[in-house]
């Protein structure tokens, strides 16, 4: 079974230091760089390459004492669940933590469809050095976990960066949600308001209803907007992160005879790319060459959405997203962009603002959406919310 | 019909930081091959940009010494081409927010009035690699050398408010002393440190209206660049003139045949906000601090010299436009020798011996100090300038000071009035017939018989009390 989860596995041993994820075991997803590792991010358009060095992330967590168990498979280049296996590493016990990528929300759905905690923290927490990816201004180092302690110990491990190698990770943010992790306990006793967004005909809220917490409605005008917001947006930075994969000094090179660069590019490319990436390629292409105005106006609703979804938690302590009606199908083969999306609907949302979000497993679970560096208080509430949906208070 | 040129220029200038744009390789292009590289600058997947605050320093002083606004927020965005020499696909530049708006520079327009020329904004942005191209050999092979892939660069856009080759040269003349200024920047078109690409485009004389402009790239000197403008006005109007549509397109200057001749149609690509390096956000005590930081910049300078040390106004620009030479002069001064003999010295025998020798003001022996020395022994008539020309060649070659050099070789100037008096007679008596050319009305004689003279005395002489002793003696 191992080798159908792991595309890599690390022979190395244990380093043996003590820290706080001393017995961790982990697996990291394929766009993640770990020195000597392949680093392909499951594109046939980094075929073969390795990586030279640690990401900063996995620097953070060796000397946390984590095991590094190897590399799970993923969607190219972190685009869906097509052919993951995160989620199934944890289910099935091979490892206790998967670190995946999270750009439509696939940390969140693989956790959705393996019955484990699915945590995507703030934009901008955990540092992107060392990742390969498509959509810089949305993609966050996720994790998978049977155990919400084991997210939490290793979100106060990682989050930061490889100072000063990511300037984009405001030390202040960091400082703020380290403190918050120390004071866990507070967040499981205090009365707390929950936001609900849209029409949840949901069991798990109703169950909800009880001393302590209140619950509200909350509403955000645009949210049906959000899917195509980030169509358009991810697959226009998409298309210009790809462009770097040239065939030159890594990755597959076609071997069709082509009279200049420019063909043997083409070519290659065309070769590398599977149907879902190089159609999304497509799109950001056309945003880009054609119809520029559309990307403008999409980053323009963006930033509205974000002051929209902090005014909503403004006056709650979280919000339960509207579950997702097409759960399963994330895991299959999208046969086209509008497929991915669909399957992603009720996740793009975080995806897009950049706020915290988890997914409680439960029949059915629930996706939270939390504020803003507000990651610690979101994992302690997402704690105590499982644990009454368990019966367990 | 009359036709006027309306020229805008796009100038980029290599900034002298110790590092690149984005990472902390050396910012040495010039290195060998591929030695001043890592995963950031070879755009390899997974590596972050981290922008270097001593490139955001160097860019901002820059920018106020071309009296620009630093603008509070400024960002980068990926601007997407594909060639060989960018294989990421595309550059980080600021084209929507730029580092720094406005600004201008200030130039003589051809009858001398003073003009201010305005900037449309400044921006940074990373340069990309160089490709160099080997023909020889059997098959043709193309190299890519990534040490200059990603040193940093800064974008000065004027508004298209210049009329003529003219005054292009001296807005690049004077943009390139005041950058200079800074200390940020080399500045030389001749070594690639500063490269120009002008925006053209005629209407007729009067007119309002922007018509379609052709950009002309490839000139390596400041000259050249009128040189390319001069021809593209003619061409356009040539071209006008006998019915020929004018397209939006890139020319090449060709140095060789002195013309321009087309390269490509003009390629615009998108441009997407960069979503990597994060919003530039300055704050006012930065700026400020960055402020405190400008020297004295050549306008101002320039008028204080006039005031200061009544230096004309050529001698004032001359002494004031290069900041090595202008703080040269002024510690020369600190020495007590008179200003303008100081300044008339530097200009027609330091500069010139310095270039003999391959030096520089920064590196040569001639100290300020050694200099001064020499400048105070001719105020003082202690040697006559013949001699003090010998002494400055001396000074390059030995270690003394100017009156060591005087004494060691005995160039200290003869002016006892017996010994001149001797040597007069001594002449006048070897050269009876000067002598009496001069008496039937040969004025020029005169001039023979001082340089014999002086010849005698082996150029000690003053030739001031020569020439009166001559005369006196020739009645």
């Amino acid at each position: 079974m191992e080798s159908k989860i792991f595309i890599h596995m690390n022979t190395s041993e244990p380093s043996g230091i003590e820290g706080p994820m001393a017995g961790t075991s982990v697996a990291i997803d394929p766009n993640i760089s770990v020195e000597n590792w392949p680093f392909t991010a499951l594109s046939t358009a980094l075929e073969e390459y390795v990586a030279l060095e640690d990401a900063a992330l996995v620097q953070r967590l060796r000397t946390s004492g984590a095991t590094l168990r190897g590399q799970t498979f993923m969607g190219e280049l972190g685009l869906g669940l097509y052919r993951d296996t995160g989620g199934a590493a944890v289910s099935n016990g091979l490892v206790d933590l998967v670190i995946k990528t999270d750009t439509t929300g696939e940390v969140r759905m693989a956790a959705a469809n393996s019955g484990c905690f699915g945590f995507k923290p703030s934009y901008g927490l955990v540092s992107r050095s060392g990742m390969i990816g498509l959509v810089p201004s949305m993609e966050s180092c996720g994790m998978l976990a049977g155990e919400i302690k084991t997210i939490s110990t290793a979100l106060g491990c990682i989050a930061g960066g490889a100072n000063p190698l990511d300037p984009s990770i405001n030390k202040a943010d960091i400082k703020k949600v380290l403190q918050d992790l120390e004071h866990w306990q507070d967040f499981q006793t205090r009365p707390i308001t929950v936001g609900i967004l849209g029409e949840q005909d949901n069991t798990a809220v109703e169950k909800l209803s009880r001393p302590g917490i209140s619950v509200k409605k909350v509403s955000i005008k645009n949210l049906a907007l959000t899917p195509m917001l980030h169509n358009i947006i991810g697959s226009v930075e998409a298309s210009s992160s790809a462009g770097r994969f040239d065939s030159v000094r890594y990755g597959h090179r076609s071997s069709a005879s082509t009279k200049n660069w420019n063909d043997m590019y083409i070519n290659s490319r065309g070769e590398a790319f599977g149907p879902l990436v190089k159609a999304y390629l497509f799109q950001g292409g056309y945003f880009q060459y054609q119809n520029y105005s559309a990307f403008v106006d999409a980053c323009r609703s963006r930033a509205r959405l974000v002051q929209e979804v902090d005014e909503a938690l403004g006056t709650v302590d979280l919000i339960i997203l509207p579950p997702s009606a097409k759960l399963r199908s994330a895991l299959d083969e999208p046969k086209s962009v509008a497929d991915l999306y669909e399957a992603f609907s009720s996740t793009v949302l975080a995806s897009l603002t950049g706020h915290p979000a988890i997914f409680i497993p439960g029949a059915p679970g629930l996706q939270l959406l939390g504020k803003r560096f507000g990651d610690a208080r979101l994992l302690s509430l997402a704690a105590r919310i499982s644990n009454i949906l368990k019966g367990e208070i | 019909m009359k036709y006027e040129a309306v020229i805008g220029l796009e100038i980029h200038i290599q900034l002298n930081s110790a590092t690149k744009l984005f990472c902390d390789c050396a910012n040495t292009p010039g290195d060998n091959p591929n030695t001043n590289i890592c995963p950031v600058c070879l755009w390899m997947p997974g590596a972050l940009p981290v922008l270097s605050e001593q490139v955001l320093e160097k860019a901002t002083l820059a920018c106020l010494c071309l009296n620009c606004e630093i603008q509070k927020q400024s960002a980068f965005d990926q601007k997407v081409y594909y060639y060989p020499d960018l294989p990421k696909g595309f550059q980080l530049s600021q084209i929507h927010h730029p580092l720094a708006r406005g600004g201008w520079v200030e130039i003589r327009d051809e009858d001398g009035n003073p003009k201010k020329l305005r900037l449309h904004h400044v921006h940074m942005e990373e340069d990309v690699a160089k490709l160099i191209h080997e023909t020889e050999g059997r098959i043709p092979i193309s190299l890519v050398d990534f040490n200059r892939a990603g040193t940093p660069l800064m974008e000065v856009v004027t508004e298209p408010e210049l009329k003529s080759p003219h005054d292009a040269m001296e807005f690049l003349k004077a943009l390139r002393n005041q950058v200079r200024y800074s200390g940020c920047a080399e500045c030389s078109m001749e070594s690639g440190s500063m490269r120009c690409d002008a925006n053209i485009s005629i209407r007729p004389t009067g007119s309002q209206e922007l018509n379609t402009k052709v950009e002309v790239k490839n000139m390596n000197s400041i000259h050249h660049v009128g040189d390319a403008i001069a021809f593209e006005i003619k061409r356009q109007i040539d071209a006008i003139g006998s019915n020929e549509p004018i397209t939006h397109h890139t020319r090449l200057w060709d140095p060789e045949k002195r013309v321009t001749i087309a390269m490509r149609e003009k390629f615009e690509g998108p441009c997407i906000p960069d979503p990597t390096v994060p919003v530039i956000t300055l704050t006012d005590p930065w700026i400020d601090r960055m402020k405190a930081l400008l020297p004295e910049l050549p306008d101002h300078k320039v008028k204080r010299f006039i005031e200061e040390y009544s230096l004309t106004r050529d001698e004032a620009v001359l002494m004031g436009s290069d900041r090595e030479l202008s703080e040269f002069f002024e510690s020369a001064l600190t020495f007590g020798v008179p200003a303008r003999m100081s300044a008339g010295w530097i200009a027609t025998q330091l500069l010139p011996a310095l270039k003999t020798h391959g030096q520089t003001l920064a590196d040569t022996s001639v100290t300020a100090e050694r200099f001064a020395g020499l400048i105070h022994l001719i105020e003082k008539n202690e040697i006559n300038s013949n001699s003090a020309k010998t002494v400055l060649e001396k000074l390059f070659e030995t270690g003394g000071t100017a009156l060591e050099i005087v004494e060691q070789f005995g160039f200290r100037q003869v002016s006892d009035t017996s010994e001149i008096a001797r040597i007069v007679e001594t002449v006048l008596a070897d050269n009876a017939s000067a002598v009496e050319n001069y008496k039937n009305g040969n004025k020029k004689s005169m001039g023979f018989l001082v340089g014999q003279a002086m010849k005698l005395s082996r150029g000690k002489a003053n030739p001031k009390m020569v020439q009166e002793m001559v005369a006196n003696q020739l009645g």
